[in-house]
């Protein structure tokens, strides 16, 4: 990927990454673990969430990921319930930030085609809405893939009679290999591929644009 | 100001994170300079650590007896005090936990796994489940130190004869996790009940050293009164670990002077 192409994804990548590890930190504060928030994870600063290598594959796959969330599962009333709503609170934070841009399109485009058309400010944010809405529905479908560490692996170790939600701690190094191959070698391109197609088309277009 | 440093650490740190994946020495040189620029004591610790891996644990306590002395954290003072109480030097931990706990909460919650440590060394289980009991009421503490504490105040139930209060216990750590201590407790209490076969379901699930085992099973029948049970494993115990043989033996001394 281009350096040019990387910087472009960047500040979409930091405010999606950092969304979504605070709504995991926040959402687990809320069910009684309070560890996260001992650790400076109820934040939206961005440098409480990023991590090297997440920040690193920026630049080097199409994606990024934040420093994991440490949850204390001993500190829910029902851990697997509430493990499974705040492994789910991270992508349904990319998709609610995905949505508030999508409605601040609709008024960047009101304001395009009514009262500022030929104002450059108009268009430069409303496709800045664009790619932060689109990396954040991409953020979100990336992370429900059920590969460790990703937030899918969890919500199945949840789901599933019989697993424990802890299972998953473990071999979490050869997953994350794994993944690299499934990222480096684009063999995720087609999931991104069909979600960015989906996404195009629900994102509101400026007229004659 | 502050956040200045902080930002600029972060490459620092970074590439010490890297390095010292990668078993690198330069790990330590960057950390190091990470931690000079950012002060934060998070930092300090992982330092510590890769001290630790690349010079020594002697190198790693004096470094950081020498940070505590010019530079203090509570992160610091955790680790130092976690080194001491593995060497056996029980006062000087406690030196170092008492000045952690004046700098306030560390990030990690270590603070508290070293207290406990200390309550545990001290020899009187009392103390160790009355402060259990205690950070039982805590929300903040990470996983490693609410499973000790669960796991003592699961067992203080179970010797104590609260048994529906310790097979509350055991059902909620297993809901978490694979957690031998509590499948060996399940395993007593289907026994106690005569179900053998939830009893054998439980003893195989409980993946355990031999000796550890072995030490639950004596336990686990002190727990539900079969002494003579207790005894016969007892002695099987004192061949396979001698000091848990010990422990195990105060444990049914205590219980048979008071039936």
């Amino acid at each position: 990927m281009s350096l040019e192409m990387a910087l472009l994804l960047l500040p979409g990548l930091v405010i999606g990454l950092t969304v979504h590890e605070f709504a995991h930190a926040w959402s687990a504060s809320l069910l009684g673990d309070d560890f996260p928030r001992r650790q400076g994870r109820v934040s939206l600063n961005p440098f409480r969430h990023l991590s090297f290598l997440g920040t690193l594959a920026i630049f080097l796959l199409p994606i990024g990921w934040g420093k994991p969330v440490q949850v204390n599962l001993y500190n829910f009333k029902h851990p697997k319930r509430d493990y499974l709503i705040t492994s789910l609170a991270g992508p349904l934070a990319n998709l609610l930030l995905a949505g508030i841009c999508i409605a601040l399109m609709q008024v960047t485009r009101l304001a395009y085609r009514h009262a500022l058309p030929s104002h450059s400010a108009v268009i430069v944010l409303h496709y800045a809405l664009m790619l932060v809405g689109t990396i954040n529905i991409v953020l979100a479908t990336v992370n429900l893939i059920p590969i460790p560490p990703l937030d899918g692996s969890k919500i199945w170790l949840c789901l599933i009679p019989g697993l424990r939600p802890a299972f998953g701690r473990k071999a979490t190094w050869a997953f994350m290999v794994v993944l690299f191959i499934l990222f480096s070698t684009k063999w995720i391109q087609p999931l991104i591929r069909l979600v960015l197609d989906n996404v195009q088309r629900i994102m509101p277009r400026l007229d004659g644009m | 100001m502050q956040w200045i440093g902080k930002l600029l650490s972060l490459p620092f740190l970074w590439l010490g994170q890297l390095t010292g994946m990668l078993k690198l020495p330069l790990s330590v040189p960057l950390l190091r300079t990470a931690w000079l620029l950012g002060g934060d004591g998070q930092v300090a610790r992982t330092t510590l650590l890769a001290i630790h891996h690349r010079d020594g644990l002697h190198a790693a306590r004096v470094q950081a007896a020498r940070w505590m002395e010019t530079s203090p954290r509570a992160e610091i003072a955790v680790f130092a005090g976690l080194m001491a109480l593995g060497a056996g030097e029980v006062e000087l931990a406690e030196g170092f936990l008492a000045r952690g706990q004046g700098m306030g909460k560390d990030r990690d919650g270590l603070l508290e796994l070293l207290e406990f440590g200390l309550a545990g060394q001290c020899g009187a289980t009392g103390s160790a489940t009355q402060l259990a009991r205690r950070m039982e009421q805590q929300r903040d503490l990470p996983p490693v130190v609410s499973r000790v504490i669960l796991n003592q105040l699961l067992w203080d139930a179970m010797l104590d004869g609260r048994h529906d209060e310790a097979r509350r216990r055991a059902e909620h750590l297993l809901e978490v996790e694979d957690m031998p201590q509590a499948e060996m407790a399940l395993w007593a209490l289907a026994k106690l009940h005569g179900d053998q076969r939830r009893a054998d379901k439980h003893l195989q699930r409980a993946k355990l050293a031999s000796p550890q085992k072995v030490y639950f099973q004596v336990l686990g029948n002190l727990a539900i009164r079969a002494h003579a049970d207790a005894r016969e494993l007892l002695s099987q115990l004192h061949s396979l670990d001698a000091t848990l043989a010990r422990n195990a033996e105060d444990f049914l001394q205590g219980k048979e002077s008071l039936a």
